[in-house]
């Protein structure tokens, strides 16, 4: 089926068939899933939808929809490419392929790229470990181990359409085959105001001098490469916005972040 | 050179390509087992086999798997068997190969469950990710009940039981057996109090339910079709019987590596390739990211060596850390997972591993005080009591809590001076690349 054709009300007496009778609730997961298989997120409107079917409030629906991550409250892109950042990937130099993709793509971890093609997240253990560091296309299609190049490979296909996802088990490791050459722990003795340069021994950095230390742009160089210009964006350390939107501030709220008086005596 | 044991394994390493079809799988004696206890043995039969052959959980808590069958309150129906697909504890993706590779295994085991405890339907709920794998548990389940090896009247008996696939959202909790349940009743993934609501007396719907890990049941067929003398010519007396290891981190072939249990660890980082070359042995997590690490690779991998050494053996995923790999980047990179992953319920779990994080954020920016190694292990102390492990602690309200606390307070206490460096340098002394935790 594919996702323009999905109807709801007509998988539901499917799914729910799965369950006890008296027991529909446990077909919320599944229909969510395919509600954002449909819509290409999990809409108020599908919430409401699902809702009428299964006799719960649009409320008690977006109260469990809310709590899984996979499932986007928010547009997200056509494709969402995971990359694991626990453990081994980390071991494996997880943060230099994202800090490469983020580059490549112009946005950060969590967002969306302005033409809406790609949402680039960072991702707990997929368990794909052997395969350290890897990435997953839609939260299907795993790609490891990799180097900053295949990863960018991987990217360049979903944007121009030649990807091509295999039906099989992600492939093992070759024997002796090392992923990313060791890295010398030799201990810095210099001070932190140099730049931190992450990269491969004697060979160039991936990450130049005027990033901050995690790699990341400053705004004001990123706006070169993003299709649209970035509004406001209020990105507090463990948030992390699907999508960037251009919002106006009102005249109210220009005011307020101009004032100096505290919010409580206004 | 060590010999890879292959009895779970056996299919998928000896006919890689399709031994996910049911002609593989029948071919290689598959349905035998589940043949043989419903023509031959009663459900009790069964469940007494299991208790004898000494089979432990293999998902992480490393229960009796035949005791936990037996708590089932008699008389009480109807009863399901819910299969814990969803493998979410970091560094482990043995489960994820049974389910790509070897479904009808798991089929079969969860079948075999579902007589011994007279269940009504198996839900195997199958972390979201494992989309690929879904789709190939689905198209075994329709395999198998094509031939009348699951669904109605199994092998032309009187004994029924469908099998479900349940898909998951991305949700590491919804490991843990309660929140898992709730999840399969459509609810947030949150745990639930223990008593009284042990799945064997009110889980699913609130009836009485096993949950099993997906290589627990896989093993099952083996034990049925070779017997119980021979599972336990493997192993020790306590930990008998093959483990499958996930086997990861700085080893030059990461994988999953089945030895019988008991192994050594040094056996498991030579099979898996050993260290990447030109390094030192630094420390080693045993049994997934809850596990307190250890700085010895001679250690036999069971569950008593492991609890006897203050540390687990869990769902058997090994890390092996080298010398280029920074401790406290790595405590940030653990304790940053059971942040995200927390479900928000109990405010020492919810709290104590945002504070952690942002503790350790500071130190690996090089802006640590020198009192954060002992706030980090209060912090600790709140979301879990030390003391021996497996104890309930009445603090955090599931064991996630407990395994941030585990973990975090491990790597303090083994490596103190890592912490102590990073204050004084104001820096991280490593190469961000190898420590994971690039800020």
């Amino acid at each position: 089926m594919t996702a323009s054709s999905i109807d709801l009300r007509a998988e539901a007496p499917k799914i729910i068939g799965r369950y006890p009778s008296g027991r529909s609730r446990s077909a919320l997961l599944p229909l969510l899933s395919l509600a954002q298989r449909r819509d290409g997120y999990v809409t108020t409107a599908a919430m409401n939808e699902i809702g009428e079917i299964l006799g719960l409030s649009g409320a008690e629906i977006r109260g469990v929809a809310s709590f899984y991550h996979m499932l986007k409250l928010k547009p997200k892109g056509r494709r969402v490419v995971s990359v694991c950042h626990t453990i081994a990937c980390a071991i494996g130099g997880a943060d230099r392929v994202i800090a490469a993709l983020e580059r490549e793509l112009g946005i950060n971890c969590g967002e969306t790229t302005g033409d809406g093609a790609i949402t680039l997240e960072r991702a707990e253990c997929l368990a794909s470990c052997d395969l350290a560091p890897m990435l997953q296309v839609d939260y299907d299609h795993v790609h490891g181990p990799l180097t900053v190049d295949s990863a960018l490979e991987i990217i360049g296909s979903l944007r121009d359409g030649s990807y091509v996802s295999m039906d099989q088990p992600a492939a093992p490791m070759e024997p002796g085959a090392i992923r990313i050459p060791p890295v010398p722990s030799e201990v810095r003795e210099h001070a932190m105001d140099e730049p931190v340069m992450i990269g491969e021994p004697g060979g160039h950095s991936i990450v130049e001098a005027d990033t901050d230390s995690a790699g990341r742009w400053p705004p004001e160089h990123r706006e070169e490469t993003m299709v649209e210009p970035v509004g406001r964006v209020t990105r507090p350390a463990y948030e992390e916005p699907l999508l960037v939107e251009t919002i106006p501030l009102t005249e109210e709220e220009e005011r307020l972040l101009r004032s100096e008086t505290p919010r409580d005596s206004q | 050179m060590i010999a890879e044991t292959r009895i779970v394994t056996k299919r998928m390493r000896e006919f890689a390509g399709d031994s996910h079809t049911i002609h593989r799988y029948l071919a290689t004696g598959g349905y035998e087992a589940l043949r043989k206890v419903i023509t031959e043995n009663s459900p009790t039969d069964v469940v007494e086999m299991v208790k004898s052959s000494g089979l432990r959980g293999r998902g992480g808590a490393g229960f009796p798997t035949g005791n936990k069958w037996a708590f089932l309150p008699e008389g009480v129906f109807p009863r399901y068997v819910v299969v814990n697909n969803d493998e979410g504890e970091p560094c482990t993706f043995k489960d994820r190969e049974i389910t790509e590779k070897d479904p009808h295994s798991i089929i079969e085991g969860a079948l075999i469950c579902a007589y011994a405890v007279g269940a009504a339907a198996v839900y195997i709920y199958t972390r979201g990710e494992f989309a690929f794998g879904a789709r190939r548990l689905e198209a075994a389940i329709n395999e198998a009940v094509d031939s009348n090896f699951a669904g109605d009247n199994i092998v032309g008996s009187e004994f029924s039981c469908p099998v479900y696939v349940h898909r998951g959202a991305g949700a590491y909790i919804c490991g843990e057996e309660t929140a898992l349940l709730e999840s399969l009743e459509g609810y947030r993934g949150q745990p639930r109090l223990r008593p009284p609501f042990f799945p064997a007396a009110k889980g699913l719907y609130h009836q009485p339910t096993v949950v099993n890990n997906v290589e627990t049941l896989a093993t099952l067929p083996a034990i049925v079709q070779n017997g119980v003398e021979w599972f336990r010519t493997m192993g020790t007396e306590k930990s008998p019987g093959p483990k499958i290891f996930s086997i990861s981190g700085c080893v030059n072939r990461p994988g999953n590596y089945e030895l019988p249990l008991a192994a050594s660890a040094s056996d498991l980082l030579e099979i898996a390739g050993g260290l990447t070359d030109g390094r030192e042995f630094k420390a080693m997590i045993p049994g997934g990211a809850s596990a307190p690490w250890l700085k010895t690779i001679d250690i036999p991998m069971d569950f008593e060596s492991l609890a006897d050494a203050g540390t687990m053996l869990g769902s058997g995923s090994v890390v092996f850390f080298d010398d280029s790999v920074c401790p406290v980047g790595m405590a940030y990179n653990i304790t940053r997972f059971f942040n995200h992953e927390s479900c928000g319920k109990c405010t020492p779990c919810r709290e104590g591993t945002w504070w952690a994080v942002k503790i350790l954020e500071r130190l690996e920016r090089g802006e640590g005080a020198a009192e954060d190694a002992s706030t980090l292990i209060d912090i600790a102390d709140n979301m879990s009591d030390p003391g021996p492990m497996y104890v309930p602690k009445g603090r955090s309200f599931c064991a996630l809590g407990d395994g941030a606390a585990w973990s975090l307070r491990s790597i303090i206490k083994l490596f103190p001076e890592e912490f102590e460096r990073h204050v004084e340098r104001g820096a991280c002394p490593y190469e961000t690349d190898r420590a994971g935790a690039a800020l």
